[in-house]
């Protein structure tokens, strides 16, 4: 299987997310088990943490919104960059990921799925962003990012490549 | 989590992006004379935000060619007023989005033909949102104005007989616009593939090029009333002169709030937190969400089933009938489905002009703002789906300072086609 074809094999497409009921006890597990790194394969719920949001609270003050973070597993460090350096509100747009391994070296085998949300809210991001075509020297598209309001916003990714699957969250602080 | 955040400052690599506006507004505090009204910089940022000033030029609409044309403009602004589009002859748009009462009706239920399920939105400022009716089910104000006309209960008619309409009365117009109509004469007179029973039965006996050529000529009368709508906008309000005075070196003749209104309007970005989803010059998100308002029964699933309505539409962004390219299809493409935060979520309303527009819920469930407020202020739980609200645990004083405030937010409506008035 290429490279490419195994992405389109992964990631999730929204048509196919079906009706989450009982999603509470499947995102629970999510996220205990995004903790640690895995070899199972991404499942199109495996980025969705609606449900978990209060959990996920930080206080202002120690708010990081640093846009390079190493993954809660420490196995990839990932830096995003929006267009503009602001990411804009009410309108869609895409990211880039940039994923490399620990000792800097770019991962182009990695699938990914997004979700994100505003944890004072208690809502996700208004779209289902998805990762598109291949990636080029550990960078990676992302399109349908949409912020609908300003504020904060925590915007999560669980990467699966060969050394594994780990997840890493971005807090966004959008005017 | 916070060991990956001490790790990323070991880095040494983050940005600091909240540092920088806190910059900004230290810097701007110590050059400019202090606010009036008591507000802080940030307060103000978030006032300005909520301006009319700031929402510019609707949106393109590259699903609809005639978007921006003046004269698909015209047109449509006939027919938004023409009974004649529909079952009875005594159904028009403006018979539920009547001019005169910001264009909707003031019923709790629209009443057409029968009645609806849901209370008639305003079309005002329809253009800024890329999903209209309470549920989203229509990705483009075009696609929304062919919903009613076929519905059994608003419009009642079917796509032959708009067809035959068009021919009597718009011929002209079309031709120039369209391109030449269909034939007509030998169409039924009344067909449909969302009509009763013997409607579909006529409608499919038709051929299928017959069907296509109506259904195109159905498709270009919701594009004009679309462009017409298109030119009805929000006009400034108290709120918007109010904020533009607090940074207006002339400071005799701005606008004046009275307290309750300040305090409401401190509350409505503050502890209130209803800028959380009324965000923006409009007021208004443009999401959905659940605030726990609609019964049990009969249950209204709301956006969980918008999507899929929008999805399978025939009439939506990527539909054979839109003008748009895939690639300007990006709303329908990544639209949330299937998540259970859609069920029971119903889109965010504009608040501008909202002390005029009684009653209010997608069921018309409240009569009054304070009723509205009451609920805000408890946050029942849904009867469908789980409500996003939290109690307020605000006192009556303060919702009474809300609902001022909200008055506040009443201006006038402009409308881009000479007026908004029927005529010929």
């Amino acid at each position: 299987m290429s490279r490419q074809s195994r992405i389109a094999a992964v990631a999730p497409r929204p048509a196919r997310l079906a009706l989450a009921t009982g999603a509470a006890a499947v995102l629970a597990s999510t996220i205990a088990a995004s903790r640690a790194p895995r070899t199972a394969p991404l499942r199109p719920n495996d980025c969705t943490v609606q449900e978990t949001w209060k959990k996920d609270f930080v206080p202002p003050e120690t708010r990081d919104y640093g846009r390079i973070r190493l993954t809660e597993g420490g196995l990839y460090r990932v830096s995003i960059k929006a267009p503009d350096d602001a990411p804009p509100t009410g309108k869609i747009h895409e990211w880039i990921l940039h994923i490399e391994d620990t000792t800097g070296v770019a991962v182009d085998s990695a699938t990914i799925c997004v979700d994100g949300g505003m944890p004072e809210h208690g809502h996700g991001l208004p779209t289902t962003p998805e990762m598109s075509g291949p990636p080029a020297n550990g960078d990676y598209r992302i399109e349908g990012m949409k912020f609908s309001m300003s504020g904060w916003w925590v915007v999560k990714f669980v990467i699966q490549a060969r050394a594994g699957t780990d997840s890493v969250r971005f807090n966004l602080s959008l005017r | 989590m916070r060991g990956a955040t001490t790790r990323v400052v070991m880095f040494g690599a983050c940005l600091g992006l909240a540092a920088a506006p806190a910059v900004t507004v230290v810097a701007a505090a110590a050059a400019r004379p202090a606010i009036p009204d008591g507000w802080s910089p940030g307060e103000l940022a978030t006032l300005q935000s909520l301006t009319l000033g700031t929402l510019g030029a609707p949106p393109r609409d590259p699903s609809n060619r005639y978007a921006s044309s003046a004269a698909a403009a015209a047109f449509g602004r006939r027919a938004f007023f023409d009974t004649r589009f529909s079952i009875n002859g005594k159904v028009a748009c403006a018979t539920c989005h009547l001019p005169s009462s910001q264009f909707q009706d003031g019923r709790p239920l629209g009443l057409g033909v029968g009645t609806t399920g849901r209370r008639t939105m305003t079309v005002i400022a329809s253009a800024y949102t890329p999903w209209l009716f309470w549920d989203g089910r229509a990705d483009s104000p075009w696609a929304q104005a062919l919903g009613p006309l076929e519905s059994a209960v608003e419009h009642g008619g079917t796509r032959t007989l708009y067809a035959r309409v068009i021919a009597r009365a718009y011929a002209e117009d079309y031709a120039q616009l369209f391109g030449s109509l269909p034939d007509t004469a030998t169409l039924p007179a009344s067909a449909g593939p969302n009509g009763t029973a013997n409607e579909r039965a006529a409608w499919a006996q038709l051929p299928q090029t017959t069907k296509d050529s109506v259904t195109r000529v159905f498709v270009n009368l919701g594009k004009a009333l679309a462009a017409f709508e298109r030119g009805i906008e929000y006009g400034p309000s108290r709120f918007d002169r109010y904020v533009a005075g607090l940074t207006d070196s002339d400071g005799g003749k701005r606008e004046r709030f009275s307290a309750a209104e300040r305090a409401g309007a401190r509350l409505f970005i503050g502890s209130g937190q209803c800028v959380r989803c009324h965000s923006g010059a409009l007021l208004t998100d443009n999401q959905f969400h659940n605030v726990g308002i609609g019964a049990a029964e009969p249950p209204d699933s709301g956006r969980i089933l918008g999507i899929r309505l929008a999805d399978s539409s025939e009439f939506n962004c990527l539909s054979r009938y839109s003008d748009a390219s895939e690639a300007d299809c990006a709303e329908l493409k990544f639209a949330k489905r299937g998540t259970a935060d859609l069920v029971g979520a119903f889109r965010t309303p504009s608040l501008r002009d909202v002390g005029l527009r009684a009653p209010y819920g997608h069921h018309g469930e409240f009569r009054t703002l304070a009723a509205v407020l009451d609920h805000y202020n408890r946050a029942p739980r849904a009867a469908v789906g789980h409500s996003e609200l939290e109690p307020l645990h605000l006192t009556q004083t303060e919702l009474a300072q809300l609902d001022a405030f909200l008055r506040t937010l009443t201006g006038s409506v402009t409308a881009g086609v000479a007026s908004a008035a029927p005529g010929r």
